[in-house]
């Protein structure tokens, strides 16, 4: 890469010359730009979702996740649980081995599992609350005793990926978060920090051989540097804000390609706030805000509005809720109802994390305006922010979003809506509906249940959702990848 | 011998008034969108309307300069913009002058250990970057404007502390001075009477440099978050805003930089200008 | 000239120990890194308990003294994300930051007494003026833009240099010429005035009397003599640079120390913070303390006292 401007000749010529080749000739590396860098690449400590990332390439889980939600074998060829859900059993494919030449099968799964439980400090022990014990009868046999019944159990091991034991131990937990050992695809060589994660081909891989030789990511937190690193060449798939689209477009050098998301931004309400506690004061705020106008002019087309805090993809979404119409009327008509005093309403949210997050805070703040709801703009560091939501001391009304990886409704309903979970306003009919979805061994019939909460949310407006989110890349011409609803970048 | 030419003051004044004049234009020219702009009737810098969000330039009579992503004026918000910037700065620069000023005067004056704990003080405060104290500080604190015009001030009077010390350092062994002294004149009275005079015209000018300074520091604050928070703009905000339509609408960020540019420059041009004086004998 | 040194070399240690517990107080006061350390599900027995690991859980004073002893042995503890020494995750990212800052402190300040002694030589005003002006109206541009700006020409228009990262030479064009150009003029300014002094004064009139060619009276005497008070300026300068490449670093996506800062204060992770604004202090006194050195050896007044 001594001389840019040769190099870009030469390729333009051979292009040229290789027009219908060209578009079958997958180059060998790729480069990918990510929107985070990881702490670490050990599973059991971070879960963040730059490090998920990482993982999706580098380790195997007993099921995973497809690009459209559904829930697919991945080291585990199938999987059956008893009629009371509490006890699933995985059957592994045989053969299977580490990056290291070790052999992969059901003492790494419960050596990950025990070590994941074990841990107070692991991040991965958390999503593990309901596992009772894992057993490794045979090889290819791994058996999970869970507390109580829990029916998307399978969609639940998906956010477990399985680290390969020898190695592990070896090299200790802060060794290996540097340099992982896992079954998948692909092998992390190199790792200079803030700069790049490389990533070479595992030969020895037991399902489809990976695509390219070698993959690196390239850690690059700031959108405007993120869209100019992929337009320039630097690198060969990165996301790109909304405002940024129409500009990649127009440059050209590269595809757009868009994905609807997993995750719905949507506003939250601290019920203890006051007017907030009344019902028909979130109604009217929720009827204020015109989101087909959000969607279409601020974020350029790159949301769709919704009516539920889940996304289409995501298990328990109900196609039938329209979004709410904004009626600035009806809106006003509430807000005096509700003996609105016009004492200024805090909007939280953080100043990072979600596409134009700030611009969105001014469009609500205005929206309510409208209506005669006054605001106040409460910005806050994203960490800020997330302190304040474990902590449920929110001031007023906050903007949120929820992408859950498992694709299933159970995670985003149980934190936002079960009682003294992270939200602010209970139903009982909910936290029934609640226990017996969670039961459920009947797909349709969990559907159902799912689809019943949230018209329960709708009904009291315990959260006003927004939009989808949709993720849009820009894509190098050279290479064929697609994206993901949850926006991980997949090279496998 | 040429060079003795090209000193002589018939052509020192042409060139002086050339920098004057520039400085003059650009100055003039934030200055009449910061005071004359409000005056307009179509002047509203927070009204949106989505529905003509991102409207093009010199286009529109009821938006001169175009709408922003959220519809909302450019204009009116260039004015507001340059209105708060400014007074950013000047607050910032003032609380950094009067710090500067107060601890470079009794350095200077009672020296000692007042003169080696304000030098020690500098070279901590210098040591300290102003844009990672401001990141903690504002994860610590939450980002507000009174809390930014505070930081800024705080962080930046090394240099005015440093100014007004080497000069008391040099006028206290003046006649004048040392005849107060022995006249029985007291420290305060000297301190205001005698040094302050002395002091300060070449601490105004050093703020005013440091205005355009303070003006940039808030805009890259602003790129990464830590500046002024919307809804109020700044124009350190509506750059940061602005460049994420750099591509497609460059007059969003361009408009912006060029206030900036016009403020900074204008003052810099200033100052050659008065730098470009002869220098006053006596 | 020894106690001269000396009570530099005090000073220098002075400024770190202070600015150490300035900002160990400071993370302090920023918020709870533990509960954002742990799951989404911990119970509060579980923050409790990590808190305790991390000596979180102990009064202030004793996590002050406990920190400072072992800061002296060269510990600054372990990074509470990644498990590893904060000092040498800081160590990895410090070549970026000082290697960026250093480059384009020195092309900056070799071409601010290029041309300050070209136009010199020249003894041309428009020159002068038009290079005073150029420099200007380019330190009138905030660096963070001129830096996007120039991404947007180079590497996405013209697609002839990187827009991120460090690799080869390439990759450093854009964001040395945005810190060096932005450098210029201050340095420039001062060389020149410098310059405005000097021509007035008795030795230059002799010299230039005597007929000492203008390149040599302003190369062999006049430079030299205008670079002696710059070199202090400088010192600070090039100080300050270090710590304020942070917004740059971003632009550029440079994998510097000030990016780290950024990253490990918003996640609260305390000892990579502390040990980053350390080593960046550290940078700027050493820098001071050559400065003083050189000054000392140059400067007869300061030699003999």
């Amino acid at each position: 890469m001594t001389n840019r401007i040769l190099k870009t000749t030469i390729t333009a010529t051979a292009l040229a010359a290789l027009v219908p080749l060209a578009a079958q000739a997958q180059p060998a590396e790729v480069i990918a730009g990510l929107h985070g860098e990881p702490d670490s690449l050990n599973p059991l400590y971070d879960t963040n979702l730059p490090a998920l990332n990482i993982y999706y390439n580098v380790f195997d889980r007993l099921a995973t996740i497809d690009g459209n939600g559904d829930v697919v074998p991945d080291l585990a060829t199938s999987w059956s649980f008893n009629d009371t859900l509490d006890q699933w059993t995985f059957t592994l494919a045989e053969g299977m081995t580490c990056q290291d030449g070790a052999p992969m099968d059901s003492s790494d799964v419960k050596f990950t599992f025990d070590s994941a439980m074990g841990d107070s400090t692991s991040r991965l022990g958390g999503y593990l609350g309901l596992v009772d014990t894992v057993e490794a009868p045979s090889p290819t046999q791994v058996v999970i005793n869970l507390k109580s019944a829990f029916a998307p159990f399978d969609r639940q091991v998906s956010l477990i990926p399985i680290v390969c034991q020898e190695a592990y131990e070896e090299m200790g937990k802060e060794a290996f978060g540097r340099k992982p050992i896992g079954s998948g695809p692909y092998q992390v060589t190199n790792w200079v920090s803030g700069d790049s994660i490389e990533m070479v081909r595992y030969d020895g891989f037991w399902g489809d051989a990976a695509k390219y030789d070698k993959v690196t990511f390239k850690p690059i937190p700031d959108e405007t540097t993120r869209a100019a690193a992929v337009q320039s060449g630097d690198v060969d798939v990165a996301l790109l804000g909304p405002a940024q689209v129409d500009g990649v477009k127009q440059q050209g050098s590269v595809d757009v390609v868009a994905q609807d998301a997993n995750r719905v931004v949507f506003l939250g309400f601290n019920g203890g706030a006051p007017f907030l506690g009344d019902q028909k004061m979130r109604k009217a705020v929720d009827l204020s805000i015109d989101r087909t106008l959000i969607s279409q002019r601020l974020l350029n087309g790159a949301a769709t509005p919704t009516a539920q805090i889940i996304a289409p993809v995501t298990f328990g979404f109900d196609p039938t809720m329209e979004p709410t119409k904004a009626d600035v009327e009806a809106a006003k008509a509430l807000v005096q109802e509700a003996g609105y005093d016009g004492t200024p309403i805090k909007i939280s949210y953080p100043t990072t994390g979600l596409p134009q997050i700030d611009q969105l805070a001014q469009a609500i703040a205005y929206f309510m305006d409208q209506i005669g709801v006054k605001t106040e703009l409460d910005p806050m560091e994203q960490n800020t922010f997330y302190g304040n939501w474990f902590g449920k001391s929110f001031p007023g009304i906050f903007i949120f979003a929820f992408a859950p990886s498992v694709m299933d409704a159970h995670l985003p309903f149980y934190m936002l809506l079960a009682k003294d979970q992270q939200g602010y306003i209970y139903d009982d009919r909910i936290d029934t509906l609640m226990a017996k979805q969670v039961g459920e061994n009947d797909a349709e019939a969990r559907a159902a249940d799912l689809a019943e909460i949230s018209a329960i949310n709708a009904e009291r407006t315990i959260y006003a959702p927004l939009f989808i989110d949709s993720y849009i890349y820009g894509v190098s011409k050279d290479i064929d990848w697609s994206p993901r609803p949850d926006g991980m970048m997949v090279f496998r | 011998m040429t060079a003795t030419d090209l000193t002589t003051p018939k052509r020192r004044r042409a060139r002086l008034s050339l920098s004057t004049t520039l400085s003059l234009i650009m100055l003039g020219l934030v200055l009449a969108l910061a005071v004359l702009t409000p005056l307009w009737p179509g002047f509203d810098p927070m009204h949106q309307d989505l529905f003509g969000s991102l409207g093009p330039a010199f286009s529109d009579t009821a938006h001169p300069l175009g709408t922003d992503a959220l519809g909302r004026d450019v204009l009116s918000r260039l004015a507001r913009a340059t209105q708060v910037s400014l007074l950013i700065a000047a607050s910032a620069v003032a609380i950094s002058a009067c710090l500067g000023l107060a601890l470079g005067l009794l350095a200077g004056w009672y020296r000692g250990l007042a003169d080696t704990l304000l030098m020690g003080l500098g070279n901590i405060q210098l040591a300290i970057p102003v844009v990672l104290l401001l990141i903690v500080l504002v994860a610590a604190l939450g980002a507000s404007t009174w809390m930014l015009v505070l930081l800024l001030g705080l962080t930046n009077w090394v240099t005015y502390g440093r100014l007004t010390r080497s000069m008391v350092l040099s006028l206290r062994s003046q006649e004048f001075v040392i005849a107060a002294r022995t006249a029985g004149a007291t420290d305060l009275w000297i301190l205001a009477r005698h040094l302050l005079p002395n002091v300060a015209p070449k601490v105004l000018i050093l703020a005013a440099f440091d205005t355009g300074v303070v003006i940039a520091i808030e805009s890259s604050l602003s790129f990464i978050g830590l500046g002024v928070q919307p809804p109020t703009p700044s124009l350190g905000m509506m750059i940061s805003e602005g460049q994420r339509y750099l591509q497609t609408e460059p007059h969003l960020t361009i408009l912006p930089a060029f206030v900036i540019f016009c403020l900074i420059g204008g003052i810099q041009f200033a100052g050659q200008g008065l730098a470009a004086k002869p220098p006053s004998r006596g | 000239m020894g106690r001269y040194l000396l009570s530099r070399l005090l000073g220098g240690a002075a400024t770190l120990l202070a600015v150490l517990t300035f900002v160990f107080l400071l993370v302090r006061f920023s918020g709870d890194p533990v509960r954002l350390m742990l799951p989404d599900q911990a119970t509060a027995e579980d923050v409790a308990a990590m808190r305790h690991a991390l000596g979180l859980d102990l009064s202030l004073p004793v996590q002050y003294l406990t920190f400072l002893q072992s800061a002296v042995q060269g510990d600054l503890g372990i990074s509470l994300r990644q498990g590893r020494p904060a000092l040498d995750i800081v160590l990895e990212r410090m070549p970026a930051t000082l290697e960026l800052a250093l480059i384009s402190f020195s092309i900056g300040f070799f071409i601010a007494v290029a041309l300050a002694v070209i136009s010199e030589v020249s003894g041309s005003r428009r020159l002068n003026t038009l290079i005073l002006w150029i420099a200007t109206a380019r330190q009138s541009v905030p660096p963070f833009l001129f830096g996007i700006l120039l991404v947007l020409i180079f590497s996405v228009k013209m697609n002839v240099l990187p827009a991120i990262g460090r690799n080869d030479w390439s990759s450093y064009v854009i964001p040395v010429a945005t810190i060096a150009s932005f450098e210029i003029a201050l340095y420039l300014r001062l060389i020149g005035s410098a310059f405005e002094e000097m021509r007035a004064s008795d030795w230059v009139r002799t010299a230039r009397a005597k007929g000492i060619s203008r390149p040599r009276l302003v190369l062999g005497h006049m430079l030299p003599n205008a670079l002696l008070p710059v070199i202090t300026v400088a010192g600070v300068n090039l100080g300050v640079l270090i710590g304020g490449l942070v917004v740059l670093e971003t632009v550029f996506n440079w994998p510097g120390l000030g990016r780290l800062i950024i990253d490990s204060v918003s996640q609260r992770d305390f000892p990579v913070v502390q040990a980053g604004v350390l080593m960046i202090a550290c940078a700027f006194v050493v820098i001071n303390l050559l400065v003083d050195f050189i000054y000392a050896a140059l400067d007869p007044r300061v030699r003999h006292s």
